[in-house]
């Protein structure tokens, strides 16, 4: 058994993802659509609004939302779901010997999995009105690890400040506005003056790196994804560290 | 041999939130995090034993004494603040938390989740699924979602799970004590199996006929220290002793004395005992027609009318009845459980056959708390019945019966 280790967790990560799966589109006529219709309709309003009433000319700019409210989607459910993941599982934490900062991780390994169902209809939609498929998109997972350890930080901080205060998982749903406009996600770039924003704005340098990669055919900055990667595991050492140091009132304060 | 499960000067404290403990950032902000100090006490205290590979210990205690928390503790769901637990293997468990088991998920995919929750692989717990069900007698409902499920259903579940993850260390919290009788018994067989399996089980519970029979050691906790570790006659026995002697001192000395129906006196702490937080107000016994009787006929039915009174302060209960011979020989021991705020009430009981042999018999009644830790009112000797029959006979039964002769030869 002591040698089943790894495999065990693995096995109990991808059973926990496979059940928030479940649950989501069970008893639902459309099922798994689900998945793929709130996508859609952003992509619809959005080129409505800024490719006939204010126009941007951006060229494919349904293509361009796609790859870019897809990783927004991921990224804001991942956040949600990750403060939640530890009030919202009252059973699993009681449970002897659950390893807690899976937790977490499910959150945000069950909204990637969301956005890997949402891949196929993205790329025939990008090739459909492009032309091409980029060989760049092989770059792609290496983009969503990176994404992946952006959030996880936040997200084991958030998750144990929740347990203790509420309303945190509120505060983060008000933030997350400001933030969605402050990412180029339905525009390309800032004006120079603001630029200060992308500096700041690490989810601002991954739209550029998805951007390179799926539509324009170029491979990603190897060092603006290194630093992000670097950023990423500061936040996550971080975050994991005060999750760490709270996990054992867990029990008794659910 | 190293101790499968060992405890060092086990302390855990809980805090206890004023009622305007802050629940959100905005109230704490609004209040001051001064509001989020919090009054401590311990739950338990220098709690130290050492329990070996193979026993099964039981560990007994009234409601409050810290045997969950210390069942909590070993589980590792909850960090001790004092001292050391140490546990060696894998811990199956069974606590009064539950299993994490989705409603909308179906019984087999439950099956499969919990188990790779309780440390199983997917291929290790896909193997078990049919001993699982088989245990659980789940068969026809085990692709049904668990929403559909009783709660009986769902414990069974919950138990043929924790039974069949290969634990090394079990934990059993007063589960037993749900299913119907055909079940507790094969959860009894089934942690009897693990026993001579060499599986170390700790079980909790309050009930000390139950640790009693099952376990090997027991441990007494109570107001959260431990009081003994010892073996089971003994220390159940001190545990009953202790119980008797807090129903003594909990029983009022200023009740006045009551007289029954039979115009015979119930004095505290004579025939009378318990904390008079609910009472038993008249007893009746009747015959078969609902006519009062003190001679019943063997074979005859016999009901009892309890009126209690059970203010919405005492919770639920138990009402119980015994009925013994002279010599203290329980013939008859059964209770029911009444739900919390009864208020005044009748509760019958209705014996359909006496099948009791002829004598004189007393018949004891009582109320206890819903978890038997506390006596409320006990009736203790007051209620004479004189059983009549055909012909006084030894022994405790008397069944309708008959003798037939048959002779083995062969009539030509």
């Amino acid at each position: 058994m002591a040698l089943a280790r790894p495999r065990q967790r693995r096995d109990l990560v991808w059973e926990l993802i496979a059940r928030n799966i479940k649950l989501r589109y069970r008893r639902s006529i459309l099922g798994i659509a689900w998945s793929q219709l709130a996508p859609l309709s952003m992509i619809a309003v959005f080129s409505f609004v800024f490719g006939r009433i204010v126009p941007l000319k951006i060229p494919d700019y349904p293509a361009f939302l796609f790859v870019g409210l897809l990783p927004w989607i991921w990224f804001q459910t991942s956040l949600l779901t990750g403060t939640q993941s530890v009030t919202g599982s009252r059973d699993l934490v009681r449970q002897p010997g659950f390893p807690l900062p899976l937790l977490p991780v499910v959150a945000i390994g069950s909204g990637l999995i969301n956005y890997l169902l949402a891949l196929p209809v993205m790329f025939i939609w990008i090739g459909a009105t492009t032309g091409h498929i980029r060989v760049t998109a092989v770059a792609l997972p290496a983009i969503l690890a990176v994404q992946f350890l952006i959030v996880l930080g936040p997200a084991y901080l958030l998750a144990a400040i929740q347990v203790t205060f509420r309303d945190v998982g509120h505060i983060v749903e008000i933030l997350l506005l400001p933030l969605f406009y402050a990412t180029p996600i339905f525009y390309a770039q800032y004006p120079a003056r603001y630029h200060v924003i992308y500096d700041l704005n690490p989810l601002a340098r991954l739209m550029t790196a998805y951007r390179s990669t799926l539509i324009a055919g170029r491979w990603p900055d190897v060092s603006v994804l290194s630093l992000l990667a670097l950023v990423g595991m500061g936040m996550t050492a971080f975050g994991y560290w005060v999750f760490d140091r709270r996990a054992h009132r867990f029990a008794e304060e659910l | 041999m190293r101790p499968a499960i060992s405890g060092t000067e086990v302390g855990k404290r809980y805090r206890r939130y004023g009622p305007d403990r802050p629940h959100t950032l905005k109230e704490a902000l609004v209040n001051g995090f001064r509001s989020m100090r919090a009054e401590r006490f311990w739950a338990v205290r220098g709690v130290s034993f050492d329990i070996q590979p193979g026993r099964t210990v039981g560990l007994i205690g009234a409601n409050g004494a810290g045997k969950s928390t210390l069942l909590r503790m070993i589980a590792g769901v909850e960090r001790a603040d004092e001292g050391t637990i140490e546990v060696q293997g894998r811990i199956g468990a069974l606590l009064e938390l539950g299993a994490p088991f989705h409603p909308d998920l179906t019984g087999r995919e439950n099956i499969i989740l919990s188990s790779v929750v309780a440390g199983l692989t997917r291929r290790e717990a896909r193997a078990r699924i049919p001993d699982v069900v088989a245990f659980a007698q789940l068969e026809e409902f085990i692709d049904s979602p668990l929403r559909t499920y009783s709660t009986g259903m769902s414990t069974r579940l919950a138990f043929s799970i924790a039974s069949h993850v290969d634990p090394e260390v079990l934990l059993v919290d007063e589960a037993l004590s749900v299913g119907d009788i055909s079940f507790q018994q094969r959860c009894v067989e089934r942690m009897n199996e693990f026993r001579r399996a060499g599986v170390t089980i700790l079980l909790v519970s309050h009930d000390p006929n139950r640790i009693r029979d099952l376990c090997d050691e027991v441990l007494w906790l109570r107001g959260g220290t431990l009081v003994a570790q010892g073996p089971p006659m003994e220390v159940t026995a001190r545990y009953v002793a202790s119980q008797a002697e807090m129903t003594q001192r909990i029983t009022p000395h200023d009740v006045p004395v009551a007289y029954t129906s039979a115009g015979l006196p119930l004095r505290v702490h004579e025939n009378r005992f318990g904390s008079m937080e609910a009472t038993i107000t008249e007893v009746h016994i009747q015959d078969g027609w609902g006519e009062p009787a003190s001679q019943l006929l063997t074979g005859a039915p016999m009901l009892v009318e309890i009126n209690v009174d059970i203010p919405a302060s005492a919770g639920a209960a138990f009402v119980g009845a015994t009925l013994r011979r002279a010599d203290d020989l329980i013939c008859l021991d059964t209770y029911t459980p009444v739900g919390a705020g009864t208020g005044q009430a009748r509760v019958r009981l209705n014996v359909e056959r006496l099948d009791i042999a002829a004598g004189e018999y007393l018949l004891d009644v009582g109320i206890y708390s819903a978890d038997w830790t506390r006596t409320y009112d006990y009736q203790y000797g007051a209620y004479p019945v004189t059983v009549l029959g055909p012909e006084p006979a030894a022994g405790v039964m008397a069944p309708p019966l008959s003798w037939h002769l048959e002779s083995s030869r062969v009539s030509r």
